[in-house]
């Protein structure tokens, strides 16, 4: 497909398209854009363009316990999630994937469900099984809850990159000495590492961003920082979620940004 | 030595069958005790009541006026919502599916961007963007659009935009990888054959591209009957949706029978419009041949 | 290494006993048995879906049979797990590990056994030396030619001295010449190592060039076993005949207690016991032939129809009057060239009684 010597297409006539991609894709990158400056606003209104340039918002965050402790929560979870959801449903996926059972197609199906029924359904089903067992306001019950939501996520990715590998290098192994759990380890799981890297990207972020659970298993102190975000914007709209926004905007980033190298480096590292 | 017969060799083939299907049961299991049994157990709670089995909570959902409303309002605003996206989202994808590959690359991450995005910040966003002296209507009137701002948030308009936002990129990646996979060569024997160009168009590639549009437009409608947090936030509490009120019955009222059935009606509805997108938009046709 | 099927470096024969792989009511292997003499070179020749590749798996560990029994030399192997088997595979598609350099994959197999660094480096380097790869142990795997990483895959396949070899078509992915100088390395390594080598192909040339013995494989079971000669020479019934080498298959006639083509006899020195159903003309057996020689040669009339320059020989085809096409080859020396015959010229082909050969439909 030739974009520029395909005769057929007039960019002229097209401009139009170009112009309302353009202002879609002004709708969709301005929120984000917008949030930044605005949390550096030194006054307490919502204003843009800030009138000036103001730390304060992010002064009055470093001295805020209760949301460093919101962050540290949501941080604790979020690794904690990526510990429990990577190798599970890296396990799940290379079972599924050379098992040939009439089980697999249905155990497929189970793991998938998560992504399937709708995040508020999951959570009071949650709220209610740990109402009763005790686990409401822990770390172990949100941990427990979002691997739940982070297994799928992982499972696709890390399929993904096994139906690219071939197969047969894990055979070779086997055939020259190796059990099936050292072919594993040391053929196939270190050229899946890109994949692995996504999905424990996926799992972090998965854990990081949510929010329904959260609402209903970690309340008051044990709030994580996307439930403190969340009550807070129901009661005011002050530029301190700005700066807050900010920081997520800036962590998502340089996650991303860190999958994107470790993914080129390990590229670039094989074909030396 | 004498050849092996059949059962022993069987035997192993299972035992090794059973011990890569093992690796999954934990993952399994997990799902199992935290989704399963509980969305489970709700679906058993929405016919109990405090004196035994009824069926009255459902009841109730068909009965009650202010159901009714719910329901109304929460199949309208997801409809809303899937149309415009269908229509920003359409054109979008079909410009990134004809871009060459880099620049199309640069594109979709630009539609992904927000999608990587926590759902909070751009909700905020919005919720900032939308105000009476927020950044939308100082823009509008410096240009001379409207003369008063416009009330855009705590209302429908607001809960609408910002769910448009939210469900753009689930829109766009259908309808990209579905038009990506038509064959360019068959809009060029169109025009070959004397089309002109838009007529080539609606006669070949939009027919080809419907399963995406399918399946994005009920991707979307599936994830808004079920949305809470960005209408909860942008509805400022006065935009009622079958979310809220299952949380609403769940917390507040403690009435576990109402969340439930309600739950069990959002559920039902999401996996019927699901196995809708299975039959409809068989999943090969969808990723097409160049996947 | 507990566990692993023998000790390393004998000749260790193989012995399948009614080896059954059964997929639905398909039937990849049939009770195969099959004896693989110590230090032999034995070729699984057949078709595409003939099972010859399934057995190689079988014999691998990657494929559980339905039943029977495959015993590497006096153990039984049959139900023990590939890693303990002390086989080396070659694959056609090599499968060389891509995370590390060449030295790390042929040394793979050396670390899994617990062997130390020094004598780890000896027997990569000696691996490598057989391999005609001296030197390459840095190179990373993509910066090797098709060549080159078959012979990587080789040296992995054979540094620790394994009971058993098997390669699976490792040389169908490599382009004619490659394949031909290939040929002769894997040879002059079983010379070298003497391991008992079981060799997967469908080019019967292939087999013909390297096999101690082949065992020609059709629909999961055995057309027939033996030297490359025999089976060319000797072959055992219509298909072998068909697959190995080049050959027209004429139908002798029905029923008749001598074998006749079309009325006339055929003359053999086979000795057949009325199951013969065809006579076997290999192009480099027939001869155009005049009315005087008649005694010793069997005869067949026809028209030439095309005459085909191939370089090292002319290729003529002639078709007899029911239709059948002969093909014959002749010399491209001066004096054969200036004998040849016109395009729909009528002549007679000659096939000798000792060159002869009857072969049955089926195989017993």
């Amino acid at each position: 497909m030739d974009f520029d010597s395909d005769p057929t297409v007039n960019h002229w006539r097209r401009l139009w398209l170009y112009l309302y991609c353009l202002i879609v894709a002004i709708f969709l990158l301005a929120p984000i854009i917008v949030v930044i400056p605005m949390s550096f606003s030194p006054s307490e209104f919502l204003e843009f363009p800030p009138s000036a340039l103001s730390l304060r918002w992010y002064q009055s965050l470093a001295g805020s316990p209760e949301w460093i402790g919101a962050a540290i929560i949501s941080f604790k979870a979020a690794v904690l999630t990526v510990l429990v959801a990577t190798p599970l449903g890296i396990a799940a996926s290379y079972g599924l994937q050379y098992s040939h059972f009439a089980f697999t197609r249905l155990i497929r199906s189970a793991l998938i469900i998560p992504l399937i029924v709708p995040v508020i359904i999951i959570a009071i089903g949650v709220f209610y099984l740990y109402a009763r067992l005790n686990l409401v306001n822990t770390l172990l019950g949100l941990v427990l809850a979002h691997s739940v939501l982070a297994i799928p996520f992982v499972m696709v990715v890390i399929s993904a990159g096994l139906e690219r590998f071939d197969a047969n290098q894990e055979l070779v192994a086997r055939s020259l000495g190796a059990s099936r759990l050292k072919a594993f380890m040391t053929v196939t799981l270190p050229q899946i590492k890109p994949s692995v890297m996504s999905a424990a990207l996926f799992a972090f972020i998965t854990s990081f961003d949510e929010v329904v659970v959260a609402l209903f298993v970690s309340r008051g102190p044990s709030s994580t920082l996307t439930r403190k975000m969340f009550t807070s914007l129901r009661d005011q709209v002050s530029p301190a979620i700005a700066a807050i926004s900010t920081l997520l905007i800036l962590t998502t980033f340089v996650l991303a940004l860190v999958a994107l190298l470790s993914a080129r480096s390990d590229k670039t590292a094989r074909s030396h | 030595m004498t050849p092996h017969a059949a059962d022993v060799l069987e035997g192993d083939a299972r035992r090794e069958r059973l011990r890569l299907l093992s690796l999954s049961a934990p993952a399994t299991l997990l799902v199992l005790i935290i989704l399963l049994l509980p969305v489970g157990w709700l679906f058993f709670l929405s016919f109990v009541d405090k004196d035994g089995f009824t069926t009255a909570n459902y009841m109730r959902l068909v009965q009650n006026e202010a159901y009714f409303e719910i329901f109304k309002v929460t199949f309208l605003s997801s409809f809303l919502v899937t149309v415009i996206t269908a229509v920003l989202g359409y054109p979008l994808a079909y410009l990134l599916s004809q871009l060459p590959r880099r620049l199309a690359i640069i594109g979709l991450t630009v539609v992904l961007l927000p999608f990587w995005t926590s759902l909070l910040v751009r909700t905020y966003a919005w919720l900032v963007l939308l105000q009476r002296k927020g950044l939308v209507n100082s823009t509008l009137m410096s240009l001379g659009i409207i003369d008063e701002p416009l009330s855009l948030v705590y209302n429908m308009p607001g809960v609408v935009i910002g769910m448009v936002h939210i469900m753009l990129p689930f829109m766009v990646l259908p309808l990209y990888a579905t038009m990506r996979s038509i064959d360019p060569m068959l809009l060029r024997a169109a025009i070959s054959l004397g089309a002109p160009r838009s007529r080539a168009f609606f006669t070949v590639f939009a027919p080809l591209s419907l399963p995406g549009l399918i399946a994005g437009s009920l991707l979307v409608f599936i994830y808004c009957l079920g949305f809470y947090i960005t209408p909860q936030i942008l509805g400022g509490g006065r935009i009622n949706l079958v979310s809220m009120k299952i949380l609403e019955n769940a917390t507040i009222y403690s009435d576990w029978g109402a969340a439930s059935a309600l739950g069990v009606v959002l559920l039902a509805a999401t996996l019927l419009l699901f196995k809708a997108i299975q039959m409809l938009v068989p999943v090969d046709r969808l990723m097409g041949k160049a996947s | 290494m507990t566990g692993q099927a023998t000790s390393s470096g004998a000749s260790i024969p193989i012995t399948i006993r009614k080896l059954v792989k059964t997929y639905g009511p398909y039937r990849a292997l049939d009770a195969i048995d099959l004896d693989i003499a110590g230090g032999e070179f034995l070729t699984l020749l057949g078709p595409s879906g003939s099972g010859k590749s399934t057995l190689l798996m079988a014999i691998a560990g990657f494929l559980r049979p339905d039943s029977g029994l495959i015993q590497f030399g006096a153990a039984d192997v049959t139900r023990l797990e590939p890693h303990r088997r002390n086989i080396g595979v070659v694959f056609q598609n090599y499968a060389l590990f891509p995370h590390m350099s060449v030295a790390g994959n042929v040394a793979y197999p050396l670390k899994l056994r617990g062997i130390g660094k020094a004598e780890t480096a000896k027997r990569v380097a000696w691996a490598l030396a057989l391999v005609k790869l001296d030197g390459f142990g840095e190179r990373n795997i993509h910066q090797l030619s098709g060549g080159q990483r078959q012979r990587v895959a080789l040296a992995r396949a054979i540094v620790f001295e394994p009971s058993v070899l098997l390669m699976d078509e490792p040389l169908s992915a490599l382009d004619k010449k490659l394949r031909e100088h290939m040929q002769i390395e894997i040879r002059r390594l079983h010379e070298t190592l003497r391991v008992t080598t079981v060799y997967v192909t469908h080019d019967q040339r292939e087999a013909l060039t390297m096999s101690d013995r082949i065992a020609v494989i059709n629909h999961g079971r055995f057309a027939q076993i033996g030297e490359p000669k025999a089976l060319y020479e000797r072959p055992a019934s219509k298909f072998v005949a068909e697959f190995i080498g080049d050959a027209t298959l004429l139908a002798l006639d029905e029923g008749a207690k001598q074998p006749t083509f079309r009325g006339l006899p055929v003359k053999t020195k086979d000795k057949i016991n009325g199951a013969a159903s065809y006579v076997v003309l290999r192009p480099e057996k027939l001869r155009l032939v005049d009315k005087k020689d008649t005694a010793a040669w069997n005869r067949f009339a026809g028209t030439v129809d095309d005459i085909v320059y191939q370089g090292e020989s002319v290729l003529l085809s002639v078709r007899l009057e029911g239709g059948e096409t002969l093909f014959l080859r002749q010399g491209t020396d001066q004096q054969s060239l200036q004998n040849l015959p016109a395009r729909h010229a009528a002549v007679e082909v000659g096939l000798h009684a000792d060159d002869t050969l009857l072969v049955p439909e089926e195989y017993p």
